[in-house]
């Protein structure tokens, strides 16, 4: 049976992205913050999953306000790099992972998640700044391992609690657990952390709430799943809500779990920027 | 008219929670934004803004809140941050000065602000 190896909660700050793919990640802006995000890397470097479950926010790039799933999960064989306001970023397509994901929709719908179903994908950063941050460039045409995207509604309410959220990922877990093959399955969530991009509340940061996260998602997620979606925006900010998908990364393993490293820095542009990698 | 908080979140300070009323006002208005992704579309809008606009479905006030650049009036006019965003990019305005607008803030002073560690809560 597949084997649920950890999980790793990631900022998606665009800016970074662009760090990447500018090739300054070492320059004197940048190297102190690549190298806190660095111990993600080592950690997919030295676990190697085979496929990664990666959870994520669109930001109305491959999904629109036309369709707005509250969950949606990528089956395609391969995922195009959305247009943004820059353009695509200049990255390979993501591989997927139909099989895995086919079970998983199966399996979520038999457990009472109904989730909806992409054939056509197009990723966004929501996806690939975390990506790249995981599996930094290399010169190779392609990236190391397939994903099975699951995208979240964040960005429009009524939007998925966190304790929905929470559920989501225990059910990936059982499913992840009742795949009838031995892969090593790693899980993403990504967003946040705290930050708002509007209103006349813009520029917000609430740091201690942001490390008030990152202390309790390994040891007590009960007590963030507890949070309203109201709670979240009041304190992690209007765009900080996006938080909840570290939820479903963390409902996916075990009670129990280790945490191996937190790292938080802010500000990094408009947003508190932090990691946390766990481990059954 | 200007489009208020959903009531479950009125008592968010600052903060226009996109949902409810302002996604139905906004609908079309994020549509456009989000047309605005193409690079011929911006083209066509750069050159003529007013017929692009007309031709989306904008409502007057959105037409206006964009013409006079007012941010705030283009959220309040239903305007997701996510797609304002977009928007930005496309007229050339950074998400820091969008941002800015939005907080009645010089944008130096936004970008200061942002850099010594943001808007501290309660304050």
């Amino acid at each position: 049976m597949a084997e649920l190896i950890g999980g790793i909660g990631v900022s998606h700050i665009p800016l970074l992205g662009r760090a990447i793919d500018d090739r300054e990640t070492g320059s004197d802006r940048w190297r102190d913050i690549f190298q806190g995000f660095a111990p993600a890397q080592a950690w997919m470097r030295e676990q190697r999953p085979d496929v990664v479950v990666m959870v994520y926010n669109d930001h109305g790039a491959g999904i629109s306000l036309g369709m707005l799933p509250a969950f949606a999960l990528g089956l395609a064989p391969i995922f195009p790099i959305a247009a943004e306001v820059r353009g695509p970023r200049a990255i390979p397509p993501v591989p997927g992972h139909p099989d895995l994901a086919w079970h998983l929709a199966e399996r979520l719908t038999a457990e009472e998640f109904d989730i909806a179903l992409a054939q056509e994908l197009p990723v966004d950063h929501g996806l690939t700044v975390p990506m790249s941050m995981l599996w930094p460039p290399a010169p190779a045409p392609a990236w190391p391992v397939p994903i099975v995207p699951i995208a979240v509604n964040v960005i429009q309410q009524p939007t998925p609690s966190a304790r929905r959220c929470l559920a989501l990922g225990r059910s990936i877990g059982q499913a992840v657990a009742s795949y009838a093959s031995d892969l090593r399955v790693a899980i993403v969530g990504t967003g946040g952390m705290s930050h708002q991009l509007q209103g006349a509340r813009a520029g917000f940061i609430n740091e201690v709430f942001d490390r008030q996260f990152l202390d309790a998602i390994g040891p007590d997620p009960e007590r963030l799943a507890a949070l309203s979606v109201h709670d979240y925006i009041l304190q992690a900010g209007s765009e900080g809500a996006e938080l909840v998908m570290w939820l479903v990364m963390r409902g996916a393993l075990p009670k129990s779990v280790r945490t191996l490293h937190r790292y938080y820095h802010a500000p990094i542009s408009s947003t508190g920027g932090g990691l946390v990698i766990l481990q059954p | 008219m200007t489009i208020a908080n959903d009531r479950e979140f009125a008592s968010i300070p600052g903060t226009l929670v996109y949902g409810g009323a302002l996604a139905r006002a906004g609908y079309g208005f994020n549509k456009f934004c989000r047309s605005l992704i193409d690079p011929r579309a911006r083209q066509q809008f750069a050159q003529e803004p007013d017929a692009y606009m007309e031709q989306a479905g904008l409502t007057a006030a959105q037409r206006d809140a964009v013409t006079r650049r007012d941010w705030k009036a283009m959220q309040m006019q239903g305007g997701n941050v996510y797609y304002l965003a977009k928007l930005a990019g496309a007229l050339g305005v950074s998400l820091q000065a969008m941002s800015a607008a939005m907080a009645d803030m010089p944008v130096a002073e936004y970008e200061q602000m942002l850099a010594s560690g943001g808007r501290k809560p309660h304050g």
